[in-house]
């Protein structure tokens, strides 16, 4: 079974568990380790159709050592990134590669404006080991950037699981 | 090599005799040299040295002096239409130019005292001007530097509604042809005993009074005015609520207006007639050939010089010796006219030599319209490989329209009539029986510019101060636009 | 007659006018910097609504006229043809736009004047000893080839009157060695301004084109007001994304990066230049960062906080960080700035979010008179 398909079953159980009123709503947690893979996610509510995610985290234990090695990765992943994750509302562009600090972001492009407020998805790549997913939004009003949750379908969120430790690999 | 003042005074006898004998007549000519800039500050004021103190002339004057710098406009010569003749010659031009602009001038002042259309122009402008001058400046120390100067605005906007085709000035208000001073309005006479009144520049007894004769007057004729007026700026200062100064103001803005509209009206005819003179007594006399100044560019309404482009100046110099040409070998008349064989037509040669005697007159008796009216001909066309141009709406440019003789007559006739201005007309002034003031454009083919018409009515109503109103066609409907002092409005005529 | 045509006043009431115009069209300008033509070092030209009398007058549409030349019916007439001889530029048929210059002074002028911009107090110190003055000063010691008689005579008139030396039937001055006087250069003191400007600007992969125009326009009117405040004028240029580099002007503008954001790099680049170049004793000191504010790390912020604090706000005459709307959104760092160092008198902050909001970010920045 694959990783997305195992955390799919890790969050209706966590969600059956947690049935008192107070807890429906509140945020829930889910971890998955796979060889050296190591899964979190971070979501709001699942069902039949979809989940109300939050953050999607995706790590190797193993660090790499050479810098040079680390940054070749990382301009690997973020390619990655672009190339494979064209499925969702918007496509991803990279943003930023910071050779000194090991990281690179990427956002969705262009954002989705509504309103006053713009919306976007952001995938952050660390160190060449570490891939983290998550969704913003800016309100012009409050002058703030706030993560939001993101709505997938099933079919989707595990794609997005899969695509995200292939690209870690 | 420097040309100084003395060089000018000791060639101008060598020009003046040879202007003579060919038979120029012109009041005594007095030649000033002066530097670039200076010429520049005189064209700004049109050519006299002393006018009223207003922003426009600073315009001009920037205007000028950037042209310059761009290499785009080179004022050669300025020659104002006066006795006796003052002409103002660059000072950077070498003997051999000034020799060839002097020729020029004279041909000009000839012009300016024998064509009909100068006949009642005042030959001593320049004390006038001065004069002009003098009172502005006095209304402005009583009344103030920007009412004064926001008001000569108001007028300057009105400037161009005159009867240019009229020859003379109207002075209808007297039965001697004098203008009527301010003093001597008769509205004024209740008055003249409150000398308070002077001081106030809104006096609005005074007004309300006016307006109130004139809603009298109003009473008492049934369409005011009973044919339609062509001089607007007359009729405005003899019906507008005016106070005393502004009525005088007014007046000589028309006064300048009409005294400088001759000159708009032959511009092309001038210039060709100087033209011509210019390089018949240059190499007639033989006098130094090598180099031929182009002077159709030099005046400073001239764009530069486009392949394809028709300086209008040149034409007038084309034409006249077109003209000498035909009255020399008799190509004119009913025979020559009713001729249908090409090669007989195109050999005709009567040996009339008649040529000369008959450019002097029509130098005479005509102005550009009636000048190219009669003597732009089919054959001067093709000769000169004239086109006419219009504005195409769907490629957004201008293009060539037409090689067809009439087209082309069509097209010049149009931008020289009323000077290329519209013909505007008071048609009632007691419109809707409420003392509105109702204008009409005589639309010919040209729509007005909306956004100059309206700011134009605004000015209208500064001075009428009721509303006012302007008939004319606007995309391609019958309009009424209107300004009422606080709103524009646009009606389509339903018939 | 003499020529001596006053065109002077006519003029100066016509540039009145003028400037009015561009007063009124200021903010759009501001906002639109392409409007503004750089004409050589010290003018632009502007683009002005008509500043004519309006007449009633036909459309430009639709008025031919007629050529000379070859060419068949449709062929279109080159560029400034078809403009009948009245001599306007060759603008398309509707328009009516003059092109006004200006010096670069004059356009400083107007901008302080509309923005109500206080003129700045330099910082005292500044006193420059200039070159030596010709002998204008007199002094007792000198060398003999520049004793100055008069004034020797003079000196030995007064001893000799006032110790009654002098006889008046018998006039001799003999001046002795306490009267010689000598010709002396004088040691004038300019009080001379000099002014450095510092721009640091974030190229990190968040601040595209639209936000570089912004910090261009905005750089434009600050150098234009401070050359006007100041007689001498240095400006320096800093670029950063992780790291901090000094660029010159062009690279400024046109360089893009994407290698993250580390603010504190281009403080510390800063630091450095004012402390090895500048010593605020004599210069007056201004420095300007424009951002995203999408500082990557919190940790950077703190060390920001503290490198501004204790390091460069005691240097300088002003600091104005203008945090501009990237296409994200913008950052929590003018936030921080303010919440941690709001009290500091020098500190500037300005939030610029599109164009527009440039007008008031300059009166923000220059509005203070510091």
């Amino acid at each position: 079974m694959s990783a997305g398909k195992i955390l799919l079953e890790k969050m209706q159980q966590e969600k059956s568990r947690l049935v008192e009123a107070t807890q429906k709503d509140k945020f829930k947690f889910v971890q998955h380790q796979e060889d050296d893979l190591n899964f979190q996610v971070k979501f709001k509510d699942v069902d039949r159709y979809g989940i109300v995610l939050d953050y999607i985290a995706v790590s190797r234990g193993e660090p790499i050592l050479d810098v040079d090695e680390i940054n070749r990765r990382l301009s690997q992943q973020a390619e990655k990134v672009q190339k494979q994750i064209t499925y969702l509302l918007e496509d991803f562009r990279l943003i930023e590669l910071d050779r000194m600090n090991k990281r690179a972001q990427l956002r969705s492009y262009p954002p989705y404006e509504k309103e006053n407020s713009k919306f976007f998805y952001e995938i952050v790549l660390d160190e060449g080991t570490r891939i983290h997913f998550q969704r913003y939004q800016y309100s012009r009003e409050h002058k703030r950037y706030e993560k939001i949750t993101s709505q997938l379908t099933l079919e989707i969120f595990e794609r997005l699981v899969d695509d995200l430790a292939s690209i870690l690999k | 090599m420097v040309v100084t003042q003395e060089d000018i005074l000791a060639i101008q006898p060598e020009i003046e005799e040879y202007a003579r004998e060919y038979g120029l007549d012109f009041f005594p000519v007095i030649f000033e040299l002066v530097d670039y800039d200076t010429m520049n500050r005189l064209a700004a004021y049109g050519g006299f040295p002393v006018r009223y103190p207003h922003w426009r002339f600073g315009m001009e004057y920037d205007q000028l002096s950037k042209g310059y710098r761009y290499g785009l406009q080179k004022i050669y010569e300025m020659v104002i239409n006066t006795n006796p003749c003052y002409a103002y010659l660059q000072e950077a031009n070498g003997l051999v130019d000034q020799k060839l602009v002097m020729a020029h001038v004279y041909a000009h002042c000839d012009f300016f005292k024998n064509n009909f259309y100068f006949s009642h122009t005042n030959r001593k402008m320049i004390d006038e001007m001065a004069n002009h001058a003098a009172r502005i400046r006095r209304y402005m120390d009583l009344y103030g530097v920007d009412t004064v100067e926001n008001f000569i605005d108001t007028c300057l906007s009105l400037e161009n509604l005159i009867d240019y085709h009229s020859p003379y000035i109207k002075r209808r208000s007297n039965q001697n042809g004098k203008p009527q001073p301010a003093s001597q309005r008769p509205v004024v006479k209740k008055l003249r005993s409150k000398k308070y009144m002077e001081k106030y520049i809104n006096p609005p007894e005074f007004i309300e009074m006016q307006i109130k004769e004139y809603e009298k007057k109003m009473k008492t004729q049934k369409k005011y005015p009973p044919s339609p007026e062509r001089d607007v700026l007359l009729f405005l200062m003899e019906n507008a609520p005016l106070e005393n100064w502004q009525y005088d103001v007014l007046g000589i803005i028309r006064e300048e207006a009409y005294y400088f509209a001759p000159q708009a009206m032959t511009k092309i005819m001038n210039e060709g007639w100087a033209t011509y003179w210019h390089s018949t007594i240059m190499t007639e006399k033989a006098l130094h050939p090598s180099e031929v100044i182009d002077y159709a560019e030099h005046h400073s309404g001239t764009v530069a010089n486009h392949p394809g482009r028709l300086n209008p100046y040149r034409i007038g110099v084309m034409l006249f010796k077109d003209i000498e040409d035909r009255w020399n070998k008799g190509k004119f008349g009913k025979d020559y006219e009713e001729c249908d064989d090409l090669r007989e037509k195109k050999n005709w040669d009567k040996k009339l030599g008649l040529g000369r005697q008959k450019i002097f007159e029509v130098r005479k008796l005509y102005n550009d319209v009636t000048f190219i009216d009669t003597f732009l001909t089919e054959d001067f066309c093709r000769e000169h490989k004239l086109f006419s141009f219009a504005y195409n709406r769907e490629t957004k440019r201008y293009e060539i329209e037409s090689r067809e003789f009439k087209k082309i007559k069509q097209r010049l006739l149009q931008s020289l009539t009323n000077l290329g201005q519209p013909v505007i007309l008071v048609m009632d002034a007691n419109y809707g029986n409420r003392g509105e003031l109702y204008l009409k454009h005589q639309f010919e083919s040209v729509e007005l510019d909306l956004g100059y018409a309206t700011d134009t009515l605004q000015n209208l109503f500064t001075i009428w101060k009721r509303p006012v109103h302007i008939e004319t066609v606007l995309e391609e409907k019958g309009t009424i636009l209107t300004f009422d002092g606080q709103d524009f409005k646009k009606q389509t005529i339903e018939d | 007659m003499s020529m001596i045509l006053n065109m002077e006043n006519d003029y100066q009431r016509f540039q009145k006018i003028i400037k009015g115009k561009i007063k009124e069209n200021l903010r759009k300008y501001i906002s639109n910097g392409e409007m503004i033509g750089r004409k050589g070092k010290d003018l632009v030209s502007i683009p002005l609504p008509q500043v004519d009398i309006p007449k009633f007058r036909f459309g430009n549409n639709g008025q031919g006229g007629v050529g000379q030349g070859e060419g068949e019916p449709g062929t279109p007439l080159g560029p400034g043809e078809g403009e009948e001889g009245a001599g306007q530029a060759g603008n398309e048929p509707g328009q009516h736009i003059r092109e006004v210059e200006l010096t670069l002074e004059e356009l400083a002028e107007i901008l302080g004047e509309e923005l109500e911009l206080p003129n700045i107090e330099p910082k005292g110190k500044k006193e420059i000893v200039a070159t030596k003055d010709r002998y204008s000063g007199i002094s007792r010691v000198g060398p003999e080839s520049l004793r100055h008689f008069k004034r020797t005579f003079r000196e030995a008139l007064k001893r000799q009157v006032i110790s009654g030396q002098f006889d008046i039937d018998k006039p001799k001055i003999v001046p002795i060695r306490d009267d010689f006087r000598y010709r002396s250069w004088k040691t004038i003191t300019h009080p001379e301004s000099n002014a450095v400007i510092i721009y640091m600007m974030d190229v990190s992969g968040s601040m595209w084109d639209e936000q570089k125009e912004i910090v261009r326009l905005e750089t434009f009117w600050i150098d234009t007001w401070l050359r006007y405040q100041y007689k001498g004028l240095v400006t320096r240029y800093i670029i950063h994304d992780a790291q901090a580099q000094e660029v010159d002007r062009e690279t400024f503008f046109t360089v893009r990066e994407n290698g993250g954001t580390v603010i504190s790099s281009a403080y510390e680049l800063c630091n450095q230049i004012i402390e090895s170049d500048y010593s605020p004793e004599e210069w007056n000191i201004y420095a300007f960062h424009f951002s995203d504010g999408d500082n990557w790390s919190r940790e950077d912020n703190k060390h920001c906080a503290e490198l501004l604090q204790s390091e460069i706000l005691p240097k300088v005459n002003l600091f104005g960080y203008g945090q501009v709307d990237s296409t994200y959104g913008s950052g929590e760092f003018i936030d921080f700035l303010d919440e941690h160092l709001g009290d500091q008198e020098n500190l500037i902050l300005s939030y610029i979010p599109d164009k527009d909001a440039i007008y008031d970010s300059i009166k923000d920045f220059l509005g203070k008179g510091k």
